[in-house]
């Protein structure tokens, strides 16, 4: 197990150096000069020059690749262009909001993904599991900004019963969470249904019933335990995806977390806090899937790393 | 679909006579065969929408009409014509508006799992088939984008390179070729130690010749189900990056962008927000449908 783990995180941090090229990559290659949009259309050629200068925009490409490395290491990303403030404690400031926003959805598919899951292969093939299966496809189907939007539309401005936008509350909390969590909760329905058919038909499932095991026993002790490895990858794999809902419904919904941070900084131009931002989300995610690996050897004492 | 695709496999005959059997019959013959038929109808309707209704129903983004702004759906317009959807804050008819928006997600989803397809497959036969450091650096690079969360990476490039329609075909084929290189690797390498390919090689074949010719032809099933399977995930790529200002530009009619719009007039003009997004989940689940068909009629096994 140490040796995987060292090797797990040795990998990890080799996918963290690569995530962290990309992001340098498409903000220092992709054409488009950062110093001239920063300062406006009017701006003559030698203030734009003195802001390359000052941005370090002028130097080497391998020189700033460097300095880029120094920064996404430290977290140093300089100051906001916008607030003034240093762009990755604008990112820690925001990261509460966005763990609670996702947190919640997580936990909301884990337990209905579960209950719907189960009832769907509990009764196979009869209307339960057939509305249960298109819904979860619809699921999948709805664009997340606009199923947010139509349910502010009911909940927040017809009915009245609950607030459409910002952080403040719990009741703030429910229709983003739903939102956000109505995709994960279709994708994962599906998986834990064919999960828990395909453990029933094992041996060991049979050898307990015949040993008397009560229904809910059978489930929770050998069917759950035992579908637990994929149901753990898809969730690890998702995260990528929830973070992409993240960005787009805390625009919907005003949530004041990383996500809007990312949308707010792309519009005013803001680079060291699009860069801040951006790579601590995408390397918060490479982590998160190389913890979700490390958890495997927990869910199944079968597997032992060598 | 796949909570039908494990139990029709059990209900089809005996299994040596199967593909014999189903080298004769026409496709509407099983079942699967007509579900591929029934959603591939509802899919070249939506595309015939989108490609012929702004010839049928010429529409100008750019012609306001202020004095007709924030009608209902169904009104009557003073020309006589109806606006069946409603129209919007600037009095454009919301119907044109999500028929243009058809077409422009249409093109997007289609060009970009093209690109993206062609790019990812070409790259992955030549990973799986020549192997070595060929192999391990674009493998690296495919794990290196499959960790990166995928819309996130768009919302970054798309946002440096400027809003576009070719800035956003460009962005959605860079985040998924990865995808299609990792499936066509993986088929590739099986299939580089079969006997036709060894003996193709021994008969003089070149390398080109044998990838194109033996090996392509052989992994194109799984490929063609990825595809269709993408179209979906890419039309709400392009509607989440126009929503956001980063996609297709104003004010060129997009679902994503009169959603963006009808934001603003929730409380009086329900209609702008709702009805292209209700049309577009339609469209996207019958495309969903339509994959989830093909890859049942191919090949039940294939795990997507």
């Amino acid at each position: 197990m140490g040796r995987y783990l060292v090797r797990r995180v040795l990998s990890a941090l080799l996918v963290i150096w690569g995530v962290i090229t990309i992001i340098f990559l498409v903000v220092r290659v992709v054409p488009g000069d950062p110093a001239s949009v920063l300062l406006g259309t009017f701006a003559t050629p030698e203030l734009v020059a003195e802001q390359r200068a000052k941005m370090g925009l002028d130097s080497p490409l391998l020189v700033q690749y460097g300095l880029f490395i120094r920064q996404a290491v430290l977290g140093d990303w300089g100051r906001s262009y916008h607030e003034g403030k240093e762009a990755f404690s604008l990112v820690l400031e925001r990261l509460p909001a966005t763990m609670e926003l996702a947190v919640a959805a997580i936990a909301v598919t884990i337990v209905l993904s579960f209950v719907f899951g189960s009832l769907a292969a509990r009764w196979v093939q009869s209307p339960v599991d057939q509305a249960i299966g298109g819904l979860s496809l619809l699921g999948q189907a709805i664009p997340n900004f606009w199923l947010g939007l139509v349910l502010i539309l009911i909940f927040a401005r017809r009915l009245n019963w609950l607030p459409s936008f910002g952080r403040d509350t719990l009741w703030h909390l429910i229709l983003p969470t739903v939102t956000l969590s109505v995709q994960l909760i279709g994708v994962m329905t599906r998986l834990i249904r064919a999960g828990i058919l395909e453990t029933m038909s094992q041996d060991f499932v049979r050898t307990a019933r015949a040993k008397g095991v009560a229904e809910a026993a059978v489930l929770t002790h050998h069917v759950y335990r035992n579908m637990m490895i994929p149901v753990v990858t898809m969730l690890g794999l998702q995260l990528g995806a929830l973070l992409g809902g993240v960005v787009v419904l805390e625009t919907v919904f005003a949530w004041p977390g990383l996500g809007r941070l990312i949308v707010t900084a792309i519009n005013n131009r803001d680079y060291p806090v699009v860069q801040a931002s951006v790579t601590f989300a995408a390397v918060t995610v490479v982590f998160l899937n190389a913890l979700v690996d490390l958890t495997y050897a927990y869910l199944d004492p079968r597997i032992r790393y060598g | 679909m796949s909570p039908g695709a494990s139990d029709d496999a059990s209900a089809l005959p005996a299994k040596p006579a199967r593909p014999e059997v189903r080298a004769r019959q026409p496709i509407t013959a099983t079942r699967k065969g007509r579900r591929v038929v029934i959603t591939g109808i509802v899919v070249v309707l939506v595309t015939l929408v989108g490609l012929l209704g702004p010839v049928v129903i010429p529409y100008n983004p750019l012609e306001i009409r202020l004095e007709e702004r924030l009608k209902a759906p169904g009104s009557v317009l003073p020309g006589g014509q109806v606006a069946w959807f409603g129209t919007d804050q600037l009095g454009r008819d919301l119907l044109q508006q999500v028929i243009h928006g058809a077409r422009v997600s249409m093109l997007v989803a289609a060009s970009t799992v093209v690109i993206a397809g062609t790019t990812g497959t070409a790259l992955g036969v030549l990973s799986g088939y020549y192997r070595g450091a060929i192999d391990t650096v674009l493998m690296g690079l495919v794990d290196l984008q499959l960790a990166f969360p995928p819309l996130l990476l768009a919302i970054l490039i798309a946002a440096m390179l400027g809003p576009s329609v070719g800035n956003v075909i460009l962005t959605l084929s860079v985040i998924r070729w990865a995808v299609f290189a990792r499936l066509a690797r993986g088929s590739v390498l099986s299939l580089r130690e079969k006997e036709f390919v060894e003996a193709a090689r021994a008969l003089g074949g070149s390398h080109a010749r044998v990838m194109a010719r033996h090996i392509l032809r052989n992994i194109l099933t799984p490929i063609v189900i990825l595809a269709t399977l993408q179209i979906a995930l890419q039309m709400l790529a392009e509607a989440s990056l126009s929503f956001l200002g980063l996609g297709i530009p104003h004010p060129l009619p997009s679902w994503g962008v009169t959603i963006s719009q009808g934001r603003d007039y929730l409380n009086n003009a329900w209609w702008i927000a709702t009805v292209p997004g209700a049309v577009m989940t339609v469209t996207v689940l019958s495309v969903g449908f339509f994959g989830d068909a093909v890859r049942d009629y191919l090949d039940p096994r294939f795990g997507y």
